[in-house]
């Protein structure tokens, strides 16, 4: 299968601070490929070095092919991203937003107008589309930012924590949409802290710690490695982590 | 009410204000609350030697008009320190940045309204005390000049207690506003956006003029004797404190100072009611009718103007913002505010004053609002400026969409105003060439200054008053605009003020109007293929 992200020895500091320590790793094309790991553990700056945000201190990354520090312009016309903590302009609307996004990326006025209303439709935007953003709930606002990462049919899907606050049925939108297009090429990189989303998604899941990778491979894979068959993602994830002394601190907290 | 949480509320809203720039914040001396003290003290003591140095050097016959206004001067201050404060209070509203305007402490942390109103007060009053400082300042020199100081002294005291109730009027014009523009917009859609521009325009216009000297000398000529006929009106009460004490009227100073006190008192008590009835986070909706075409943008003028699609984008976006964003109203006011001194001082200038007075207005004015509005154009961005980061379009696009709201809109105006001056004042031939070529060469020159420093120093920090571009960033940029326009001004500024000298050195209108081209021509090539690469290195890593 084609490789749709390669990532080879990639390092990053921000001064003191090693963001990412060597880390390598390889996608396909098609999958869905999930980032766990505790906060701070580099998931974002990774996924910014593969948009062409962040440049890394040593090491390669290709998206399909491309390096986006050599060729941003061709990395990001096939990818669509999705920030943690995504800023919009607050003084547009809705739908001034997603159609300057779409301008951005060139979509053509006809397909632009269908792909904005078929999407505002399905995720309940429909009548506050004209509103400014800055009356927008939370849930509202991420409903943009992922409509937005869709707008361009990108081949490649980065989404650094795409459900926060969003309601059940666009987070089951969401989900369900990611599974259709892995069935169509797109491969999907998404971060989360929700373990059985990953579970119950991602082909493939990597836990990184402290900018590292610690294991990679199917959930069941992983269980295997950790020793731990029978058990949930989730304590596996603790264990790999070195993070399992949850209930000694949880103990102190309530003395 | 704890007195403890009012010292650390004011202490943490001082040091937020302090801050507020970003840079090497909490490292620098003069961002430390105690720093203020030395800061006001120097003010106030600079003010005084200044004063008593001129009132040496001046003739005392010309010191008599002087004399005769002292008492009315150390009346008003009182009253003018008030308005100081209003005047800050509205600026503070104006200058917040939406998504702050209504997230503070107050609301979901365990303080009182009183407190909270106490504290916002006091901290505003540390923050401009500088004012009140140089005020003092100056008034001592003349009180000590004409024996008037202890009337002197009891105009500083109750200055000072003025100093906070503007305090307090701050807070209810903020609590007020928060909640009026959250109903006015709720309702008004596009038109409550025009409405708030045309509001925040007339403001800065206003306040402007209030800070006019000649105007606010006259203003103060026509008011001050009536200050006893304006008894009723609670804002003269200090002023009419500090005269019966000058006249020896003990009972009538007490009388009105009880009033003063009250009076002060009753305005904390109305921002603390209004702070804790009114400032809470409304969510502000407003709803903006579709245009035609369903509100998705074709091709549109810009990409008539020959700018791509992605181009075009970004200038409709910035175009928006400019008038969408309260704190984005007053970069475009700027040449608004600058024409209403013009019209109101040219009235007995001679021609060549008034070639010289247009020119330097115009420039100033439209030169100052291309300069802005490119100094902004990346800082407005924000941390939204991973939408750009992110998506596919080149650096050059980048550039050109940046640098092309500002150039299009100053430049515009760079030929409208000396074309109507011209008609106006009845200039010649030559005086309106030379004028629109400096109007439109100078500008161009600010636009791509600004460019520059705004790419090179941008702050994309989101703050209750976000400045978009640092501190060091506006100071060089005005710095070398400064430099630049006045070399670019230089060969018709020699041919118009030393014409006898130019002409002996062959320097005729059309050889200086040439010399200006040619030296813009350089200028602006060479800014230009600097903002290129100020903007290609900004766009090489997102710096959030």
């Amino acid at each position: 299968m084609t490789k749709a992200v390669e990532i080879s020895s990639l390092s990053k500091d921000f001064g003191s601070v090693k963001a990412l320590n060597g880390l390598s790793l390889g996608i396909e094309e098609g999958q869905v490929y999930g980032l766990l790991g505790p906060n701070g553990s580099g998931k974002s700056t990774l996924m910014k070095i593969m948009v062409g945000l962040v440049r890394p201190t040593s090491g390669s990354v290709r998206i399909y092919g491309n390096d986006p520090q050599v060729d941003p312009k061709a990395v990001r016309r096939v990818v669509g991203y999705v920030p943690e903590m995504p800023r919009l302009y607050d003084f547009l609307t809705g739908k001034e937003y997603l159609d300057f996004v779409a301008d951005l990326y060139g979509v053509p006025l006809e397909a632009k107008r269908e792909r904005i209303e078929h999407f505002l439709e399905a995720f309940e935007l429909k009548g506050r589309e004209d509103e400014m953003i800055s009356g927008y709930s939370q849930g509202m606002r991420q409903k943009v930012v992922i409509i937005g990462a869709l707008l361009h049919k990108p081949r490649l899907l980065i989404m650094d924590e795409p459900l926060n606050g969003l309601d059940p049925r666009s987070a089951k939108i969401v989900k369900d949409l990611l599974h259709e297009l892995s069935h169509e090429g797109v491969t999907t990189i998404f971060s989360t802290h929700i373990l059985e989303i990953a579970q119950a998604i991602c082909e493939r899941v990597a836990i990184m710690y402290k900018g590292a990778l610690l294991s990679e491979g199917r959930v069941e894979d992983l269980k295997a490695v950790a020793g731990m068959p029978g058990s949930s993602l989730e304590d596996v994830f603790l264990k790999l982590t070195g993070t399992d002394d949850v209930r000694a601190v949880v103990e102190e907290l309530i003395k | 009410m704890r007195l403890k949480n009012i010292r650390i509320i004011a202490n943490i809203l001082l040091l937020s204000q302090l801050r507020a720039s970003g840079e090497k914040a909490g490292k620098s001396f003069f961002r430390r609350p105690m720093a203020l003290l030395i800061v006001n003290a120097v003010v106030f003591v600079a003010a005084f030697i200044f004063v008593i140095a001129i009132m040496n050097v001046v003739p005392l016959e010309e010191l008599m008009p002087i004399q005769l206004m002292a008492m009315q001067i150390l009346a008003s201050v009182p009253m003018i320190v008030l308005l100081f404060m209003v005047i800050y209070g509205i600026f503070f509203v104006i200058g917040e940045t939406a998504q702050f305007s209504s997230s503070e402490m107050v609301n979901y942390m365990p303080i009182s309204a009183t407190e909270y109103v106490l504290a916002s007060s006091l901290s505003a009053t540390f923050m401009y005390l500088y004012i009140l400082t140089a005020v003092l300042g100056i008034t001592l020199a003349l009180a000590l000049r004409f024996n008037m100081l202890a009337v002197w002294a009891f105009s500083a005291l109750l200055s000072s207690f003025f100093m906070v109730v503007g305090g307090f009027v701050s807070e209810i014009i903020r609590a007020l506003v928060n909640r009026v523009s959250s109903s006015f917009s709720k309702r008004g859609g596009r038109s409550a956006i025009i409405s708030r521009a045309i509001l925040i325009v007339f403001v800065l216009v206003v306040s402007q003029l209030f800070f006019n000297p000649n105007i606010l000398y006259s203003v103060l000529g026509v008011f001050a004797p009536q200050i006893y006929v304006l008894w009723f009106i609670p804002v003269m009460w200090p002023s009419i404190v500090v005269m019966e004490l000058a006249n020896g009227s003990l009972l009538g100073a007490a009388i009105f100072s009880c009033l003063t006190v009250a009076f002060g008192l009753a305005l904390m008590g109305l921002g603390v009611y209004l702070r804790a009835r009114y400032w809470v986070p409304l969510p502000v909706t407003i709803k903006l009718a579709s245009s035609k075409g369903g509100g998705y943008r074709g091709r549109g003028v810009f990409g008539t103007l020959g700018f791509n699609q992605a181009e075009s984008a970004i200038i409709s976006k910035d175009a928006r913002s400019l008038f969408r964003r309260k704190e984005m109203v007053r970069f475009w006011a700027i040449p608004i505010i600058m024409i209403i001194p013009l019209l109101l001082t040219t009235g007995s200038m001679d021609y060549y004053k008034l070639y010289g007075y247009i020119a330097m207005i115009c420039l100033i004015g439209l030169g100052m609002l291309g300069l802005f509005l490119s100094l902004m154009s990346v800082g407005q961005e924000g941390r939204a400026v991973w939408n750009l980061f992110s998506s596919p379009i080149s650096v050059g696009s980048l550039f050109r969409a940046k640098l092309a709201l500002p150039l299009l809109i100053s430049l515009i105006l760079a030929v409208i105003f000396p074309v109507v001056f011209s008609a106006i004042f009845r200039f010649g031939f030559n005086a309106s060439v030379a004028l629109l070529t400096v109007m439109v060469l100078g500008t161009t020159v600010m636009v791509l200054v600004g460019c520059y420093f705004g790419a090179r120093y941008p702050d994309l920090e989101e703050r209750p008053r976000s400045s978009y571009v640092t501190g060091t960033g506006m100071l060089l940029a005005f710095l070398v605009a400064g430099v630049a326009v006045l070399a670019l001004v230089s060969p018709l500024m020699v041919y118009a003020f030393a014409k006898q000298f130019a002409l002996s050195i062959g320097m005729n209108f059309l050889v200086s109007l040439v010399a200006t081209v040619v030296v813009g021509a350089v200028l602006i090539a060479v800014l230009f293929r600097a903002s290129a690469s100020a903007m290609s290195k900004f766009f090489r890593e997102s710096p959030i």
